[in-house]
């Protein structure tokens, strides 16, 4: 058999140069490579291309770098990284773990459950008056803490105020008054969400400055 | 404290306990390996700064959600290929300036934006001559898909196994391979006038 007949694969070749192939793969290849010139050259192409790939420079950024870096970090003092480090050894980190984690969550849920379950089997408690008797307490206790809440707070003098001026000036303003106060705190709340994005949530690059606003 | 003979994992450790060295040690290990991939897929040294300083940012101040398991490599190039492909996607490439910025036009401003090889210790003649075949190769690479680029980059020129550019890139081993073959012909096709 003529030795042209015999020529590798493009894909075996490439893969002979990067030294991925092994074996007798290996040694079939080396073989033909060291009595087929052909062949020879296109390895040594190979071979030039990596080398030449391997030798492209590492390239450097400006000096100043860290400096310019670490402006933007934030190193937390030592015990925030204490507390974060214990709050993070408390979140499982394998699939075992969580397991573990979620029954132990599950058996509160579980006596909870079957309590209710119980209540729910008795004949003279429906789901219904179950239902009816929760929003009643929940309804009738925030109505009390809201109603103490406001009751103080309305006693204090700059309560008193505050709802004086504007109970006048809604008397004086009138439409329109109303339209352009709604209009001129509308913008405010723009320009406000504006600044806290650029500020807290942008990552800022070389040269931008945080913004500021003053009244 | 000396960091350089620590592993990325123990540097980071140190890091997360609020020690300033550790992240300049961070910094110093990886900021001409990020560099060097975030100019080589945006080819414009000012966004190059840019993008590899968001991409420390980025890292730093995420140092929690690291996952030690995993190489601390392959999460920074990740984000930093990241953060490149994200900005290549706003911005159309510009054209390659490894001898400085194409919107240079005075000699201060090109030697102002040029880049600075830090590898290699040749002599006058062996730097004329690799700088050539150098920037004919950058300008092969240039001229290739990004996802070419990316892969031949960490595969080529950071020496990352297959596998670790799988997961930077975040495409199965087999895509992989046929990325970097393509590339690998492509580079081959351009630069055969080139041969010895």
């Amino acid at each position: 058999m003529r030795l042209d007949a015999l020529h590798p694969k493009d894909e075996r070749l490439e893969a002979y140069s990067d030294g991925s192939l092994a074996g007798e793969e290996r040694a079939s290849v080396e073989s033909h490579v060291r009595q087929c010139s052909r062949c020879r050259v296109e390895v040594e192409d190979w071979h030039s291309l990596f080398s030449a790939l391997a030798a492209l420079p590492v390239l450097a950024p400006a000096p100043g770098f860290a400096n310019r870096v670490m402006a933007h970090v934030s190193v937390r003092a030592a015990w925030q990284a204490r507390t974060a480090g214990w709050l993070g050894r408390c979140v499982p980190r394998t699939t075992g773990g969580w397991v573990v984690a979620v029954a132990l969550l599950g058996i509160p849920a579980i006596v909870a459950g079957t309590f209710i379950a119980w209540l729910l089997s008795r004949s003279y408690l429906t789901g219904y008056r179950l239902w009816v008797f929760a929003t009643d307490q929940f309804a009738t206790g925030t109505n009390e803490v809201a109603s103490s809440i406001l009751s103080r707070l309305m006693s204090t003098d700059i309560a008193v105020w505050v709802v004086t001026s504007v109970t006048s000036f809604l008397e004086s303003a009138g439409l329109r008054g109303m339209s352009a106060l709604a209009g001129g705190l509308a913008c405010l709340i723009v320009v406000s969400i504006w600044v806290l994005y650029r500020n807290l949530f942008r990552t800022p690059n070389r040269g931008s400055t945080y913004v500021s606003f003053t009244f | 404290m000396d960091y350089s003979g620590l592993t990325d994992q123990d540097v980071v450790e140190r890091a997360r306990q609020g020690r300033e060295p550790a992240f300049r040690e961070l910094i110093r290990r990886y900021e001409r390996p990020v560099f060097s991939l975030i100019y080589r897929l945006v080819r414009d040294r000012e966004r190059a700064e840019d993008l590899a300083q968001d991409t420390f940012i980025k890292v730093l101040n995420a140092l929690d959600r690291y996952d030690p398991s995993y190489k601390f490599s392959s999460w920074i190039f990740k984000i930093a290929h990241n953060t490149a492909l994200d900005d290549l996607r706003r911005k159309h490439p510009d054209t390659l300036s490894i001898h400085g910025s194409p919107h240079a036009t005075t000699d201060d401003q090109i030697e102002a934006t040029s880049l600075t090889p830090v590898s290699g210790e040749e002599t006058p003649e062996e730097f004329t001559s690799s700088r050539e075949i150098g920037s004919h190769i950058e300008r092969a690479i240039a001229t290739l898909r990004v996802e070419y680029r990316t892969a031949i980059l960490l595969c080529h020129v950071e020496g990352r196994p297959y596998e670790e550019v799988a997961r930077i890139m975040d495409v199965p081993l087999g895509t992989v391979k046929t990325y970097i073959h393509r590339a690998r012909n492509e580079l081959k096709k351009q630069l055969g006038h080139l041969r010895c």
